[in-house]
């Protein structure tokens, strides 16, 4: 999701100083890094872990969620990297990787959120490949009980994290192996060349408890990781994103994004992910139509969405749990759990910056 | 325009009430000039302070105007006082770090009654053009009581009281500052009472009353 | 113009014809805002200062959890921290040596830093810039101009940044940065954390970590507050003492203006026009004067920063930026001062005016027919103030409690000044016979009232040069003689690190002109909450008889080498309240109080056990210098010799002749600042008594005329003016000495020992009495010139017109 590339643009290390433009003079050169190639292969589980080398790269995590009595909530986990020089690698706190970590909870009614960042280098946050762990300051995802050994590392998986005023504390598992990307897990995201390394693992099954507004709920449901990494950000052009992450049934997934264009020539994309495995989803094939859009302080986002692949017979209505799922972070998006209708009952997540 | 009525007024001593002012019954119409006489102590001085608003009576009424000056309050008889009445005292009560021209201004200005013209004409008249910028105390004693007479006349007043004008002066020189002095009081049409012991000048005057241990005799 | 605007006009041609009592009025109020603002502009610089670097370690809203035992903490604690949830940001903290200078490092993580306690180079508009470079190579460091300044091309530093919120001689790092430049790799000195966060007891425990006490990280504060208390009462007094030129300047303005009065109010002006017209003129007098005094303040303020800077940091090893900045603070305080004090001062004057009735205030003398019962009434009130100073010197039990019976006592004199020197005036005129002598006399006491608000001024300011004066010698006398106890040894050594120094040691004792080595150890450790410093003794001959014992058990010294006892400094003894026989406890078990000792200048307390004890109780102690004693004219052979076996550098090596120099510099320069506020006091005074001449001279010649008219020259009568001033000036400085010997055991008694922790002999210095009394009497005769000389020379026509114009 390049979506997601530009937010590490826009927000680590910049939030904790409360200026946007702090950080824009750091390591926006991309000379230096490793670059992007369509030649290479992903290996797993060496590739969970970090890539200094490049320059930005997250683990990003989403969770539709019951609660006991039927109700629904969602559940946001994300670790950035942030590299301020290009390699080598440099030991201690002359380490010049930032991290940033954003949690969130969305129920109906309530939508609640939190961010961290840190310095890497002294262990404060970071990610490991084997077993894996990606965490940030009491934030953590990573491996338990003998998660590492199945699904390519990502078999089981906690995730705990506390905000000012939430928690949760999950367990993901799957016996899924991830499921790549674009081509190979190459994907594309303008067609002027700009690409990342892009993997993901839909078929998370999430158990555990939330706790809000004071109360322990126990929860389950489906969660969705994905892993990307590039040295590359949007086109200078691209003034923000639409993505949708879909679960339409137990093993068909659907993710597709818009990447919109200053000069509304959106740049679209997707795969389709079922049990034949990944396939890209072509631009034209995509019909994303605003159905309905909702006043936030400061800002209109489109929260419903007409969500059309001709090729594959998708043809659904996307609608919020929580319209007002706005992450107040020191760069704001907006990013929460959504329900499809129509020619498929679908859950996912909707991730919209930029506006 | 001047109607005093049953005025009482007395003073606390170390030996018990002195009454000053025992019952004064006055009429004054514009333009009519009064000589207020008596012995030391018989209470002319302080009927004229009264009749300024200067010292409050105990009983009865000083209408000036129609305005009752004996009830009001400082705030209203200051006002009152500077807009319609002009005083002349026996020492000469000039501002001493005030020039001629700044003195004979002074009630006028502060009444916002001030006439350019009408001040330079009391100049002249009083003989005081040369002086202007002389302060007091490099006047002689007839000059000052002349800035003085200027300074109450300056504000075209309704009423002027003088206490003695001429008191400190030598004869020759107080003749003929008060014969300016009456000169221009029947210029501007205004009342004038007086307070003199000498009976020369009370006759110089249209009403002469004398008083008698707080009585009008 | 209004009808108020032609009052004031009119209110105003009085000054345009008394334009000395106007400049009177105007230099009273002018120096006495000079003084204030002054004092509290450097007040105010000073706690800008403080402010900035309490800010940097923490300040107010930060909390900060330091380690329960050594200096540093290994860095994991942070990360263990942060990874359990508690939001800390880990600081590191040292010194280095630059060019011989000591340069404070401050390694901060502006990541995870509390924002309020950033500095203005890593916050803001500064932050894109500033942040970057701070945290990438090659790492900048941020300083302030100042520093940036000295250490201008400087290679083996990181680039530094001016940055103006902060202190002098600090360099502010990126923490990996300073953990290489203070070699402390891996280690942390302190955390910091928002106030909310809090960390519980058993992690902090666990962690070697302990929560600093607010207490703690003011300490320094709380000890240099009573410094600029000092400060601001001096200026207060001085500020009062103007304020007398005020008042007396405005109530002869009213007197004399009594008639303009009575005319205006004849001419139509209300009494409460005329009140506010005097408000008004009393306002804008206040303003000019205090613009002026402002102006000037900064002046002196400006003379006088650099030696506060140098004391503060002499005595509390606090940094004073030795430049003066505009604050709005002492800005506003200056000039509220001087409006409140000139109102103050007419308060009297403006009530005069309003109640006065149109017609009785033809009389001048009205304003002094009062006198007498002003007397009485300024007796009672003495009486009363000394009442009220008795109880406070009682009962007090503070800094705040010791300058308010020093003001009782200042008051006191003051009220009673007038009486006492009646009194005297009087017996001298039962006495003497001539004719001249009597006329005098009588005509010394009719002045008296007039004079005696300048007569105050003068007293106040005399017996504030007495008291500190007196104070000033003894501390110096005492200090001296400690310094020479303190300072024993002929040369102190510091090897570079521990090996050396044992080395170095070892040596020394092989050679044979040494006569006694003095190693010795120092580490910090709290008291009862207090941060302390605990220093070593060895057993050796100049310590037995020359340590600058106050109070000691018998056989102290063998109790402290039985390594069971210590010694307190004076300082920590006040400040704990512990006396000889009583029990401390340094976290290493008990020890028993056998002697305390000065230790002046040092602004923490200090806890001397014997070097065993020491080196048992607290392992990563730091070495002293070592002290060497022998034959003076064997320092420089055995330097050579020891220079030439090792590589000491120069720095480590004292002398004691120069140690002792920067000593003494350290505490003239603390003084240096109350004896300049003095000799401005007693300037304000001599002008108090100037204008108080000068504005009495017009009516004085009403007094003078008949005495010439008798026969006597106008020279006579000036020289006979003259010696009256002088007179009454001797007379003050007679009172002004018992005064100020009060006001010096109060200072050496009380707050000495709040402000400082230590208290002082009171020496008595007659010949400095003296010197202070021809003072004053110099001073008076500074201030009669000008009136005497007009005297002599006044033209007979002027004195003959008293006789015109006399009712």
């Amino acid at each position: 999701m390049p979506a997601k590339l530009l937010i590490v643009v826009w927000l680590v290390f910049a939030p904790a100083i409360g200026l946007a433009q702090g950080f824009a003079g750091l390591g926006t050169d991309a000379d230096g890094y490793r670059q992007v190639s369509p030649d290479r292969v992903l290996s797993f589980p060496a590739d969970h872990g970090p890539h200094p080398g490049y320059r930005i790269e997250w683990w990003y995590l989403t969770a539709n969620l019951k609660g006991e009595h039927g109700k629904d909530y969602g559940v946001q986990y994300t670790l950035f990297r942030q590299a301020g020089a290009p390699p080598p690698e440099r030991e201690g706190w002359s380490n010049q990787q930032f991290w940033l970590g954003h949690i969130a909870l969305t129920s109906a009614d309530r939508h609640l959120y939190d961010e961290r960042l840190a310095r890497g280098g002294t262990g404060q946050a970071g990610a490991i490949a084997e077993p894996f762990e990606a965490w940030i300051d009491a934030w953590h995802l990573g491996t338990t009980g003998a998660g590492a050994a199945t699904a390519l590392g990502f078999g089981q998986l906690r995730l705990q994290a506390a905000g000012s005023d939430f928690a949760y504390d999950l367990t993901l598992t799957t016996a899924a192996p991830p499921v790549l990307q674009g081509k190979g897990g190459y994907s594309v995201k303008s067609d002027r060349g700009q690409a990342s390394y892009y993997y993901s693992q839909p078929y998370f099954q999430a158990q555990g408890s939330i706790q809000i507004a004071g109360r322990t709920v126990s929860v389950s449901g489906r969660a969705w990781m994905d892993r990307e990494w590039s040295s590359q950000p949007l086109a200078e052009d691209q003034s923000g994103w639409d993505w949708f992450s879909l679960h339409l049934d137990d093993t068909t997934k659907l993710m597709l994004f818009r990447l919109r264009h200053d000069d509304g020539q959106d740049f679209l994309s997707g795969n389709w992910i079922d049990a034949n495995g990944s396939t890209p989803i072509s631009g034209d094939d995509i019909s994303l139509e605003i159905l309905e859009e909702t006043e936030l302080p400061g800002r209109t986002v489109p929260t419903s969405w007409r969500v059309r692949v001709q090729s594959r017979g998708v043809d659904v209505s996307v609608t919020p749990l929580n319209a007002a799922a706005w992450n107040g972070t020191q760069i704001g998006y907006w990013e929460g759990p959504v329900f499809g209708q129509g020619t498929h009952n679908a859950v996912g997540y909707l991730e919209m910056t930029g506006y | 325009m001047l109607a005093i009525r049953d005025v009482y007024k007395s003073y606390a001593t170390p030996e018990g009430p002195l009454n000053v002012l025992r019952g004064i019954d006055l009429d004054v119409t514009a333009g009519q000039s009064l000589a207020l006489t008596g012995e030391s102590g018989s209470g002319k001085s302080t009927l004229l302070h009264a009749i300024g608003g200067l010292e409050p009576i105990d009983s009865g009424t000083i209408k000036i105007d129609e305005t009752d000056i004996s009830g009001l309050r400082d705030r209203h008889s200051a006002a009152f006082r500077r807009g319609r009445i002009g005083i002349v005292f026996q020492q000469f009560n000039l501002v001493s770090s005030l020039t001629t021209a700044q003195n004979i201004c002074l009630q006028a200005r502060l009444s916002g009654q001030f006439d350019p013209a009408w001040a330079e004409h009391l100049t002249e008249i009083l003989g005081l053009l040369g002086f202007r910028d002389r302060y007091p105390e490099q006047l002689s004693g007839g000059q000052q009581q002349r800035v003085a007479i200027a300074r109450a006349l300056a504000l075209r007043p309704r009423l002027v009281l003088a206490d003695e004008p001429t008191g400190n002066l030598d004869t020759e020189t107080g003749d003929k500052v008060m014969e300016v002095f009456l000169d221009l009081i029947g210029e501007t049409d205004c009342a004038l009472v007086m307070v003199t012991h000498n009976p020369r000048l009370a006759g110089l005057m249209q009403l002469s009353v004398k008083l008698v241990q707080g009585r009008l005799a | 113009m209004s009808r108020t605007g032609w009052i004031l006009a009119t209110l105003a041609s009085h000054w345009r014809r008394n334009p000395v009592q106007l400049a009177a009025l105007i230099v009273g109020l002018a120096l006495a805002t000079a003084l204030w603002s002054g004092v509290q502009a450097i007040n105010a610089e000073a706690r800008c200062s403080y402010a900035k670097a309490t800010a940097l370690l923490g300040g107010p809203d930060v909390g900060v959890l330091r380690p329960a035992r050594g200096k540093t903490l290994p860095q994991s604690v942070f990360v263990e921290l942060r990874r359990a949830g508690y939001q800390v940001s880990p600081l590191v903290e040292g010194a280095i040596s630059v060019n011989g200078k000591r340069l404070r490092i401050l390694g901060i993580e502006p990541i995870s830093m509390p924002s309020q306690a950033a500095p203005d180079g890593l916050q803001g508009d500064a932050v894109a810039d500033g942040i970057p470079a701070f945290l990438q190579p090659p790492w900048e460091a941020l300083a302030a101009p100042e520093t940036v300044a000295v250490l201008e091309g400087n290679p083996d530093l990181p680039p530094r940044r001016a940055d103006g919120s902060l202190p002098e001689n600090l360099l502010v790092v990126d923490i990996g940065v300073a953990q290489t430049l203070l070699g402390l790799e891996g280690s942390i000195s302190r955390l910091l954390m928002a106030q909310d966060v809090e960390v519980p007891d058993a992690t902090l425990n666990r962690l070697g970590l302990r929560l600093a006490a607010p207490s703690e990280q003011d300490a320094a504060t709380g000890l240099t507050d009573s410094f600029h208390l000092n400060l601001t009462a001096f200026a207060f007094l001085a500020f009062a003492v103007g304020l007398l030129i005020v008042r007396a300047c405005i109530g002869l303005a009213l007197e004399q203006r009594l008639p303009t009065f009575r005319t205006l109010r004849a001419c139509g002006a209300s009494a409460r026009e005329l009140a506010i017209a005097v408000l008004i003129e009393v306002l804008a007098l206040a303003i000019l004067a205090g613009l002026a005094g402002l102006v000037l303040g900064y002046l002196i303020a400006a003379a006088l920063l650099p030696d506060v800077a140098g004391s503060l940091r002499g005595l509390y090893g606090v940094s004073v930026s030795g430049t003066l900045r505009f604050a709005p603070e002492w800005v506003l305080s200056g000039l509220g001062m001087s409006v409140l004090g000139a109102l103050a001062a007419a308060t009297a004057a403006l009530w005069t005016v309003y109640r006065m009735p149109p017609l009785a205030a033809a009389r001048p003398d009205a304003w002094r027919a009062t006198q007498g019962r002003q007397m009485r009434q300024g007796l009672a009130a003495a009486a009363l103030c000394a009442a009220a100073g008795v109880a406070l010197y009682a009962y007090g039990d503070s800094l705040e409690a010791g300058f308010a019976t020093i003001a009782c006592v200042l008051l006191t004199a003051a009220l009673v000044l007038p009486a006492i020197v009646g009194s005297i005036l009087a017996i001298a005129g039962s006495v003497v016979r001539s004719p001249v002598s009597e006329w005098m006399i009588a005509d010394m006491r009719q002045q008296l009232p007039g004079l005696s608000l300048a007569l105050v001024a003068l007293l106040l300011a005399l017996a504030a040069n007495v008291g500190v004066g007196t104070m000033v010698g003894g501390f110096r006398e005492t200090f001296l003689e400690w310094l020479d106890r303190r300072l024993a040894a002929e040369v102190y050594v510091r090897g570079v690190d521990e090996a050396q120094a044992r080395a170095i040691d070892a040596w020394a004792a092989q050679q044979p002109e040494v006569s006694e080595l003095l190693p010795g150890r120092f580490a910090d450790a709290f008291l009862t909450d207090q941060p302390v410093e605990v220093r070593s003794v060895v057993d050796a001959p100049t310590y037995r008889d020359g340590w600058p014992l106050l109070r000691a058990s018998p056989d102290a010294w063998d109790a402290i080498f039985s390594d069971e006892a210590a010694m307190l400094s004076e300082q920590a003894a006040v400040r704990l309240g512990m006396g000889l026989g009583d029990t401390v406890d340094l976290g290493t078990g008990p020890l028993q109080i056998v002697g305390i000792y000065a230790d002046y200048g040092n602004p923490k307390g200090q806890v001397m056990l014997s070097l065993e004890r020491l080196e048992r109780d607290f392992p990563d102690a730091r070495r002293m210098g070592t002290g060497i004693r022998l034959d003076r004219a064997a320092i420089d052979p055995l330097l050579e010799r020891m220079t030439q076996a090792f590589e000491v550098p120069p720095d480590n090596i004292i002398d004691q002749v120069a140690l002792k120099r920067l000593s003494r510099q350290t505490f003239e320069r603390t003084f240096a600042v109350t004896a300049a506020l003095n000799v401005l006091t007693l300037l304000v005074a001599s002008i108090a008594l100037l204008t108080a001449l000068l504005t009495l001279f017009d009516r004085r010649l009403a007094q003078l005329a008949p005495v010439w008219a008798l026969g006597l020259a106008r020279r006579q009568l000036a020289g006979l003016e003259l010696a009256k001033t002088l007179v009454l000036a001797a007379l003050t400085a007679l009172v002004a000495i018992p005064v100020g010997l009060i006001l010096a055991w109060l200072l050496v008694a009380v707050v000495n020992v709040k402000a400082f922790g230590w208290r002082l002999p009171l020496i008595p210095y007659p010949e400095q009495w003296l010197t202070l009394g021809l003072l004053a009497v110099a001073v008076a005769a500074i201030a009669a010139i000008v009136p005497t000389i007009r005297l002599s020379r006044i033209a007979p026509a002027q004195l003959l017109k008293v006789f015109a114009s006399a009712r």
